[in-house]
């Protein structure tokens, strides 16, 4: 009863503040709308500046190839001092030369180059347009060095080759949307549920409150259950509003998996980070240390969950880090249960493993909170 | 300006200075988080997709399968993970995300190869993360190419038809101003952007709020000091603090990350000081209109954090970006800022070329404290 009591009090205060209540509203909504919207990591339509010196049919049929979705041409380029320009002012992606007589010297059996310059500064573009467009003129050279050699295409299917069948599993289109929206709901369940519970804590003893409630008949245990209950039943319910308007509403993305399962790990993910939250809530001293400390925390569980930036590329010595983020453990469980259909005997090892990390936090939280409160 | 103005922005900025001294966390958070964030970023922040843990089912077993997948996990980009018996296991694999590509050569691979046609084998690429779906589809595309060249060559050698070019086009690919493709030389900069965007909004963020929370705010309405010397004093010592960050930042970029600095200076610098200038004001505009300091840092976490990491530029070219991203990456200060950081780190151009992004940034910053001015008030309500 007197849990309840609390609750709706915290609950009231959430409300109240107007502020609080429309950015966790925004961040749940419009913030996840615009990162699946707006955040594309495959290359689109990727701006490309031509120098043909060639002007030729096939100097025209090669760089007809070069062509959406991927790429369309921006520029017709008239010197090399002009490519540098529009690369240094970010015009345009790359550029692709086509040297003189590139024609005439294919004819004569020759071997020719085309040169590609990429902005070196935009990685994940220009490695994805550098393999694109190797693919697409060694294919073009390949064919035309068949016909020239005079190898028939009959001839051709008679030549042992290996048929490469690919299929791409859980996001056949490979659409952004699946993950970056699915990935920024994570995140804001991260921080909000961090920053909502460390507040929560601090908030009473920097106002004076905390001695009132001390000399209540409520314990200060329940203090604690009280305020991560309300932690864990709103962002609950904010999740709800997200999958079902924005992840399944606006993107249409199917859930493979249990929706009981999500949410049940849901829940005890926001109970992890609500342990990080009690851990930082005995951190600081006063209000105004929440927010440096919470980026703090944030920042480093953000970015080791795998998310952005894959496990594989880290540096050797930071990969045991990554255990350390809970986020790791539900990013790699909520994409498995929500895209990979993955069920609960496939994934239960994550699952203690998160419970046990997020425990770890909760234990760590709870004997410095019990330390400073007694 | 009189000289009366002066004074009373002079004490409002020493009291605000004192308070931030004489609590020592929130000093060392200060300086200590951007430095701790940049060293982790700084050296994990990898965007390359290598060692993709890979698993295979051979079921040919043959010196033809072998030499198929010998050549493929060789590589850098793949490491062979798991030697799979069967089907289902290699999906369920898939599913927990152990391995992000399976490889299945069905029983006479070799045989079909050898009998001179098409020899299937099955490509099980995980779509879970676009991005490296299609980098993995595109690195197994082009290792298939060259393995059929090979292929194709030794096919026309017994039949005597030797020395044939058979690839006429070669594509010299240069990366400007990063030719070997490093990640940290465009990463690291760029944090730059994404640390000098959360730290000063946070710590500017708490600057009037505070004094609405405690009460002393009353103090300042009653005092004769007006409402723009007052959050010009609040903000300068938050101008002081973050640029002593800039430069240790910019020291760690180039001695400890060995990011190579071509540009000017000068010109960063300048760059710098306006955009602190800007994404203090952002913390100020948050002070202005919440009403207590929790509000106020659970807002600017919200409109600091993932902005600058999505929208900056720094994972991803603006131009590349979906509509909506785009929209939001215009409204951000950080992307001209990423501009001028990649300018001056990594392109040396001058104000000539990037001259409208210090106005863009600046306007930004100056609509900012005006906006905080009309939003902060001298009286309740």
């Amino acid at each position: 009863m007197r849990l309840l009591f609390f609750l709706k009090k915290e609950a009231l205060q959430f409300l109240r503040d107007k502020a609080i209540f429309l950015f966790v509203l925004y961040a749940f909504t419009l913030d996840v709308y615009i990162a699946g919207n707006g955040f594309i990591l495959t290359l689109k339509n990727g701006g490309m500046g031509l120098f043909d010196l060639d002007r030729t049919v096939m100097s025209r049929e090669i760089t007809q190839r070069i062509r959406e979705p991927y790429f369309h041409w921006e520029e017709e380029i008239g010197s090399s001092q002009e490519t540098l320009r529009l690369l240094d002012q970010g015009k345009i992606l790359g550029a692709l030369t086509v040297p003189p007589n590139f024609q005439k010297r294919l004819y004569q059996g020759r071997t020719v180059s085309l040169q590609l310059l990429l902005d070196g500064t935009q990685i994940t573009s220009s490695t994805l347009a550098s393999a694109y467009i190797a693919q697409i003129t060694g294919d073009y050279g390949q064919k035309f060095a068949m016909k020239y050699h005079g190898i028939s295409s009959s001839t051709l299917a008679h030549m042992p080759q290996v048929d490469g069948r690919t299929r791409v599993l859980f996001n056949p289109n490979l659409e952004d949307p699946y993950f970056t929206a699915l990935d920024e709901l994570f995140m804001v369940v991260t921080m909000i549920s961090i920053i909502l519970s460390a507040t929560a804590l601090v908030r009473e003893r920097d106002y004076g409150t905390l001695e009132q409630l001390l000399v209540s008949p409520i314990k200060p245990r329940q203090i604690i259950q009280a305020k991560i209950l309300f932690t864990i039943i709103t962002l609950m319910a904010a999740s709800q509003i997200t999958l079902f308007l924005v992840i399944k509403g606006a993107f249409g993305v199917p859930m493979e998996g249990s929706y009981l399962l999500f949410m049940g790990v849901t829940a005890l993910y926001i109970f992890s980070c609500c342990g990080i939250g009690l851990l930082i809530a005995t951190l600081a001293q006063r209000l105004g240390q929440i927010g440096l400390l919470t980026i703090l925390f944030l920042a480093p569980i953000l970015f080791l969950s795998g998310g952005w930036v894959p496990t594989e590329a880290m540096p050797r010595w930071m990969v045991p880090l990554t255990y350390l983020s809970p986020l790791k453990y539900y990013t790699d469980l909520g994409l498995g249960i929500y895209l990979r259909g993955e069920t609960l005997s496939l994934a239960w090892r994550e699952i203690l493993a998160m419970a046990a990390v997020g425990s770890g936090y909760f234990l760590c939280g709870l004997v410095r909170f019990r330390k400073i409160y007694r | 300006m009189s000289k009366e103005s002066l004074n009373r922005i002079r004490a409002v900025s020493s009291k605000e200075l004192k308070e931030i001294l004489r609590s020592p966390l929130f000093l060392l958070l200060a300086h200590f988080v951007p430095i701790a964030l940049f060293l982790v970023f700084g050296f994990g922040l990898s965007l390359d997709v290598e060692n993709i843990p890979t698993a295979l089912l051979d079921m040919d077993r043959t010196q033809a399968s072998r030499e198929l997948i010998n050549g493929l996990v060789k590589t850098k980009y793949f490491r062979l993970q798991e030697e799979g018996t069967d089907n289902h296991q290699l999906i369920n694999l898939l599913k927990r995300g152990k391995i992000r590509l399976a490889i299945i050569i069905p029983p006479q691979f070799r045989k079909r190869l050898y009998q001179d046609r098409a020899s299937p084998i099955q490509v099980l690429i995980d779509g879970t993360y676009p991005y490296r779906g299609l980098v993995i589809k595109n690195y197994v595309a082009a290792y298939l190419t060259s393995f059929n060249l090979k292929l194709t060559r030794d096919w026309l050698n017994r039949r005597g038809m030797t020395s044939l070019n058979l690839q006429p086009i070669e594509l010299e690919t240069r990366f400007l101003y990063n030719p070997s493709l490093v990640s940290s030389y465009a990463l690291v900069p760029g944090l730059l952007v994404v640390i000098l965007m959360m730290n000063p909004a946070i710590m500017a963020a708490l600057a009037i709020v505070k004094e609405k929370d405690y009460g002393t705010i009353y103090t300042i309405y009653s005092s004769p000091i007006t409402r723009w010397e007052f959050l010009l004093g609040k903000v300068i010592p938050y101008y002081g603090l973050n640029f002593i960050n800039v430069l240790v930042l910019f020291l760690l970029s180039i001695i400890l990350f060995q990011v190579p600095f071509k540009g000017s200076l000068a010109l960063l610098l300048l760059g710098s000081v306006i955009y602190i200038f800007t994404t203090t004001g952002m913390g100020l505009v948050v002070s202005a209109f919440t009403r207590s300091m929790v509000a106020a840092q659970i807002v600017t976490i919200i409109i600091t954090i993932i902005p600058s990491f999505l929208y900056s530029g720094l994972l991803m070219p603006v131009s590349n970006l979906g509509r909506a991203g785009e929209i939001e990456a215009h409204l951000f200060p950080a992307m001209y800022y990423m501009k001028i950081v990649q300018g001056t780190y990594s392109k040396v151009i001058g104000l000539k070329e990037m001259g409208t992004n210090y106005l863009v940034v600046l306007a930004y910053g100056v609509a900012l404290f005006c906006l905080g001015l009309v939003l902060f008030k001298k009286r309740e309500g």
